[in-house]
């Protein structure tokens, strides 16, 4: 069963994940490429500040799959009202929960590609003194990240219209307190702290705020 | 009171114009020394101040430390001076009696942060030096603020702040090589691991002829690294071309004169590394040492050899005065010096931070999330 | 086991305007249900309700002796389904599909089901997205009766195919039903088509079954009379008046139902005339059923 609900996955995903996966491949090449003054003058600040420059789009390339990979996990369902899906004999849990691995079973494309990418980059410049490669931090980092973004949307996608309504409504109250509190005066943000608690290292997406280093000292 | 104390600090300065190289150079050390002409000038207001609320103030003393206390804080700053005279006695030893003759003082002030009312600790010296030693060269108030926004984090604060400007008389009271190479004041406070990190970044990312042998573990770059051994030539041992660039570039004033803008501009804007290395010749050994000896380095070192040595260290530094640097660190840490370095280099190798790596907290908090997320997907209502 | 869906009160609200009210239904092992009723009369909601797909709000549901829906996937893999819109995932092409539906059910025909692909001809790598409505619903006949079903739920199958398509789809039902004896629980508000295949008939009609009985009761039962001097009140009878008009002055016309011919003399012994037994049309019979159902002073049921 496990199998059938993978090729379908792939069938479905497969375009996307091709490109992410030359993407997920090319980034640690390309944030090499963006450091090589600083490989070429072998000026370690200078190095690491090409390389930090570049810590944004992992954690982007990282989200961005995560929630297409979730998308197309339902897409098809959605469009036949999940009549099918329930009209299996199989219990509804396991069968969620063999969709939810088969998407995270194919984000192993693109985290394969950004650790080769990673191995590949590192072996091609001569890091200077004191700094080291991590591109197995780095691809970890990444996992957790895809796999992170890929859980929340897929949880999203899971739901029906009135909880993605609710979820929105939610958002669409603190923006608005926001906006009021800001006009009247209050002083509180629920924005901010919202965004500080989910951006903590213990919330929802800590992982995404961090270093993503593949040279690192 | 008040004029006697600005007029000390400006005959202190006198000296440290006297040994700038040039008239830039010297106008560069009196721009520098304004900040703490104004910073002097407001410690000696503040001291008028403490004097005439004399009655709201209460008198501290914990160990060799005394400080001057607002009523309404007087129990945190007693708590406070309590830990401070304990760090204060490790490290200082016997010195830090001293102290009983330099109080400090902690005020509470209201203020207005981001147009909320609140109040501030400050710690600062209250008046010029009293009885200070013959030669005991500039003390600076160096006042810290203490925001009492986040209440966790009041009391370590205070405490930092108690040991920063408990150890200015201490530190005036060095002899001027040991001074001149630590920069500043030694504070009592014990080195953090993030400190010590940002030593070994430091170090690491220097890029430098000199943090690369030192890095390697080898003694006599570590010894030039941490200002022990001068660098045979540190124009060229301390700094990468770009960065020899980049120190041309920010030295305008110094190093662009009429006679020599040329060069200045070989260096600057077609990257002549030859006259870069030309330009950097006229700055002082102490100004390019600032760079490839970063003051952490030093401070990181002296505290490390301080607690090598034991009780009596701080004594032993002092006492040796006209000893070269690393000989006095070798007395008062109580081994040689090349052994001191070797093992300082052992210790600060442990300060590699492991940064890249995903902090297990986060990596569990992530797993927690997926986990959660997961499950709130097998509990949507479609599947019920 | 003797019956293959049995109900019993079974109560659903759909919305604040329809819910199911009291459904009390059964399907003999082995019969070929005809579940007959009007475009929103239900029967989809209580096909769902039988499968699983919903869950009832009060009631018992026993499908193939297994209590729904505590025992849904268990009973689900006995069960070929067959809904009213398509459902099979779009992009897949019809090897793909068969594959992924054969994944799910151990007891899928490999065999048959490439036969069944062959009858009806379908393309195994044309996609699913870009099938006929008619290859559409052959295509889901196929995986429905390719894993050799107990019983076969049909939510209008050949609703808007053309009469070819009807009849190939169909015949593989009654072959299958032939070959093993299966059930088959059909929907349709295409009662002639039902005439045809169906032993057994339930009628639905705004959320409740008006009337379940024999096909053959129910084809030979309904007939219109011509009476004359009737009796006002006919409570007693041995058949069931679904209606009278008064056509003349003389004489009323009645739609009965349950009637049988040595029935003529209980009439006439209340001193009327029966003056002529009509056969209606089946489908007459189902919109007189569903029209006495609506008419609350009917003494119907």
């Amino acid at each position: 069963m496990f199998r059938a609900i993978l090729a379908t996955q792939w069938k479905w995903s497969r375009g996307m994940l091709l490109a992410s996966t030359c993407l997920a491949f090319a980034l640690p090449l390309l944030s090499m490429r963006a450091a090589d003054r600083a490989l070429a003058e072998s000026d370690a600040r200078l190095l690491l500040g090409a390389v930090q420059s570049f810590g944004m789009f992992y954690a982007l390339c990282a989200a961005l799959i995560g929630l297409l990979v979730a998308a197309t996990a339902w897409t098809s369902d959605h469009s036949g009202r999940h009549v099918y899906a329930l009209s299996l004999p199989v219990e509804r849990w396991r069968y969620v929960a063999m969709r939810f691995g088969a998407g995270a079973t194919t984000l192993g494309a693109p985290l394969l590609a950004l650790t080769l990418g990673a191995l590949v980059a590192i072996a091609s410049v001569e890091l200077p003194a004191g700094l080291h490669a991590h591109p197995f931090a780095l691809a970890l980092r990444f996992a957790l990240a895809m796999l992170l973004a890929y859980a929340v949307f897929f949880a999203i996608a899971s739901g029906t219209k009135r909880t993605a309504g609710i979820l929105l409504a939610v958002l669409g109250a603190i923006i608005l307190f926001e906006v009021t509190g800001e006009i009247i005066g209050i002083r509180a943000s629920p924005f901010l702290w919202f965004i500080e608690r989910v951006m903590d290292g213990r919330g929802l997406f800590g992982v995404f705020n961090s270093r993503w280093m593949l040279i690192d000292v | 009171m008040r004029w006697i104390f600005l007029a000390g600090t400006f005959l202190t300065a006198i000296p440290a114009i006297g040994r700038a190289q040039s008239t830039a150079d010297a106008r560069a050390e009196l721009d520098r020394l304004l900040p703490e002409w104004r910073a002097a000038r407001e410690a000696a207001a503040d001291g008028e101040r403490l004097r005439r609320r004399d009655a709201g103030a209460t008198l501290v003393e914990r160990g060799h430390l005394r400080v001057m206390a607002d009523s309404a804080i007087v129990g945190r700053v007693a708590s406070a001076a309590a830990t401070a005279s304990a760090s204060l006695d490790r490290v200082f030893g016997t010195e830090a009696a001293m102290l009983t003759g330099y109080p400090l003082v902690a005020l509470l002030h209201g203020v207005v942060q981001n147009g909320d009312s609140t109040h501030v600790i400050r710690v600062r010296r209250p008046e010029p030096l009293a009885g200070a030693r013959p030669g005991a060269g500039r003390i600076g108030s160096q006042e810290r603020v203490i925001s009492l926004r986040d209440p966790h984090a009041v009391d370590g604060d205070l405490v930092r702040a108690l040991e920063a400007a408990a150890s200015l008389p201490l530190h005036a009271a060095l002899d001027d090589d040991l001074r001149l190479w630590l920069r500043s004041a030694l504070s009592a406070t014990p080195q953090s691991q993030e400190t010590l990190e940002g030593a070994y970044v430091d170090l690491a990312t220097a890029s430098t002829d000199i943090s690369r042998r030192c890095l390697a573990g080898d003694v006599l770059g570590c010894r030039k690294a941490l200002g022990l051994t001068p660098a045979d030539d540190p124009v060229m041992e301390g700094y990468t071309a770009a960065q020899r660039r980049m120190v041309v570039q920010g030295n305008v004033a110094l190093l662009r004169t009429p006679g020599r803008a040329a060069e200045f501009d070989r260096c600057v804007v077609d990257s002549e590394d030859t006259a870069c290395i030309a330009r950097l010749r006229e700055l002082s050994i102490e100004r390019l040492a600032s760079s490839y000896s970063p003051t952490v380095l030093r401070r990181g070192f002296a505290h490390w050899a301080m607690a090598q040595g034991g009780a009596g260290a701080y004594s032993r530094l002092r006492a040796s005065a006209g000893l070269p640097i690393a000989e006095r660190f070798a007395l008062a840490a109580g081994m040689p010096a090349d052994s001191l370095v070797a093992r300082w280099h052992g210790h600060l190798m442990t300060g590699r931070p492991t940064t890249p790596s995903i902090p297990p907290l986060t990596a569990v908090a992530t797993l927690f999330w997926i986990g959660a997320c997961g499950a709130l997907s097998l509990r949507s209502s479609r599947w019920r | 086991m003797t019956d293959a869906i049995q109900t019993r009160s079974l109560c659903y609200r759909a919305s604040e305007h329809f819910e199911v009210t009291d459904l009390a239904l059964t399907v003999p092992a082995g019969a070929v249900y005809g579940f007959l009723g009007p475009n929103g009369s239900g029967k989809t909601t209580t096909i769902r309700l039988l499968l699983g797909l919903l869950r009832p709000r009060s009631g018992e549901i026993t499908v193939l002796g297994s209590p729904m829906p505590a025992a849904t996937p268990s009973v689900l893999a006995r069960v070929g389904y067959v809904p009213e819109r398509p459902h099979i995932y779009p992009s897949l092409t019809v090897a793909e599909a068969m594959r992924f539906h054969a994944a799910f059910h151990r007891r899928w025909d490999s065999a048959w089901a490439t036969a069944l692909a062959a009858t009806f001809q379908l393309r195994s790598d044309a996609r699913v997205g870009s099938l006929s409505k008619g290859e559409m619903g052959k295509l889901m006949m196929l995986l429905a009766l390719a894993q050799r079903p107990e019983l076969l739920v049909l939510d209008e199958p050949t609703d808007g195919l053309d009469p070819v398509v009807r009849r190939d789809m169909l015949e593989s039902v009654l072959g299958y039903v032939a070959e093993h004896g299966a059930t088959v629980f059909i929907s349709s508000h295409l009662v002639h088509e039902l005439e045809r295949i169906c032993d057994w008939v339930g009628v639905m009609d705004r959320g409740r079954l008006v009337a379940e009985l024999p096909m053959q009761t129910f084809k030979d039962g309904i007939k219109r009379l011509h009476v004359a001097g009737a009796a006002g009140d006919m409570a007693n009878a041995p058949f069931v008046v679904l209606k009278r008009d008064r056509s003349d002055a003389a004489a009323e016309q009645w739609i009965v139902r349950g009637w049988e011919p040595g029935m003529q003399s209980y009439i006439e012994g209340a001193g009327a005339t029966v003056r002529e037994v009509v056969d209606l049309d089946l489908e007459d019979g189902f919109v007189e059923m569903l029209r006495a159902a609506r008419t609350p002073t009917t003494t119907e049921v």
